[in-house]
């Protein structure tokens, strides 16, 4: 579920002294049930652009920490929005929040 | 707004940067990978990114594409079209690795396209790269819009009579920056607000009408090039030589 490679170039970037990993992964468990539950809400109400650009902005964060299963399903909501399908799109968010949970328990296991 | 200087107190190189990004974990991650050679400005918009752009002197622009209030490919079609800042580096840093969509932001004059996640390394050499490429002696000092030609080394406006002959416009430091900001935009309308910012900086509280009285001062200095400073109810001033009499 997370690249390994990731957060070892990651470790590598870090001056000494310094945990941008734990950082990164404080505010990954920090920010991402907030930017889940706005995806929620968003498709609630049918906003379908401002669910787009959450997605887009998960993604970002989900690729610096190696996350790739929930890179994926960000990347899959992002371009599902295009298309509208509410039902897929209720489907890929529960799939990510399932994801979240479990990437979460790996990244912290992992550092 | 959010525009914060990120990186430590000394640098390794002078070259400031822009970065436009509006994810935090990226923004620590470029940080950590260049912030230690360079100064970066962060921005998380495009209408900050503009501010900056318009207020400082930038050597390089780090670009995501998806931004809140827009597409990072309509800010490097603006930076390709302005007189100041053409030939300033963009990169676009993004997480579409779709070729298309690479094509499209070398082909509207991106100078590289990074896709995320960074391999630090190679972010670090292409940005030195594309610095490096931008010798000192290409970095424009000055710039020419019809008659007028602004120094951007000492702060100063020429204009050059019918028969050729160029005479320095006895310019204030806030008449400069306003002309010289209309020169490299002509034709685009702005706000008061915006006009403020770029001249005083975020940080001094004025009037918006004080722009008034330093666009009214400056129209005199230009002298038949004065009505080409056109207010534009309700939306602010715009500078079109279109309107030269």
């Amino acid at each position: 579920m997370i690249d390994r490679d990731a957060i070892r170039k990651l470790e590598k970037l870090c001056p000494a002294g310094e945990d941008l990993v734990g950082d990164l992964i404080q505010l990954f468990a920090e920010e991402t049930p907030k930017i889940l539950a706005e995806m929620r809400r968003h498709l609630a109400t049918g906003d379908l652009v401002d669910l787009k650009r959450k997605a887009h902005l998960l993604k970002s964060s989900c690729a610096n920490l190696g996350a790739r299963s929930m890179q994926d399903l960000s990347e899959k909501i992002e371009l599902s929005t295009l298309a509208g399908d509410r039902a897929l799109l209720q489907y890929l968010t529960e799939s990510l929040e399932s994801s979240f949970q479990t990437s979460l328990r790996e990244l912290r296991g992992l550092h | 707004m959010d525009i914060r200087e990120i990186g430590p107190a000394k640098y390794l190189r002078s070259e400031q940067l822009l970065l436009v990004e509006d994810s935090l974990p990226m923004q620590m991650v470029v940080q950590a990978a260049i912030g230690h050679i360079f100064p970066i400005t962060c921005v998380t918009t495009l209408a900050d990114a503009r501010r900056e752009l318009a207020a400082k002197t930038f050597s390089l622009v780090l670009l995501d594409v998806g931004l809140p209030d827009g597409d990072g490919f309509d800010l490097c079609l603006e930076i390709r079209g302005r007189e100041d800042c053409r030939d300033l580096p963009v990169i676009f840093l993004t997480g579409e690795a779709d070729v298309d969509r690479k094509a499209h932001g070398f082909s509207i004059g991106g100078d590289d396209y990074i896709v995320k996640p960074l391999e630090p390394k190679e972010f670090r050499a292409r940005v030195e790269a594309k610095l490096a490429r931008r010798a000192p002696a290409a970095r424009p000092t000055s710039f020419t819009k019809a008659k007028f030609r602004v120094d951007m080394t000492a702060h100063k406006v020429f204009l050059a009579t019918d028969d050729g002959i160029e005479k320095e416009l006895g310019l204030t430091p806030i008449e400069y920056k306003l002309l010289a900001h209309f020169l490299s935009n002509e034709g685009k309308t702005f706000p008061r607000e915006e006009l403020l910012t770029i001249v005083w900086g975020e940080t001094v509280h004025v009037s918006p009408h004080t722009v008034d009285t330093h666009i009214s001062s400056l129209r005199k200095k230009i002298g038949k090039y004065g009505p080409c400073i056109k207010a534009v109810v309700k939306q602010g001033y715009c500078f079109s030589l279109a309107l030269l009499k």
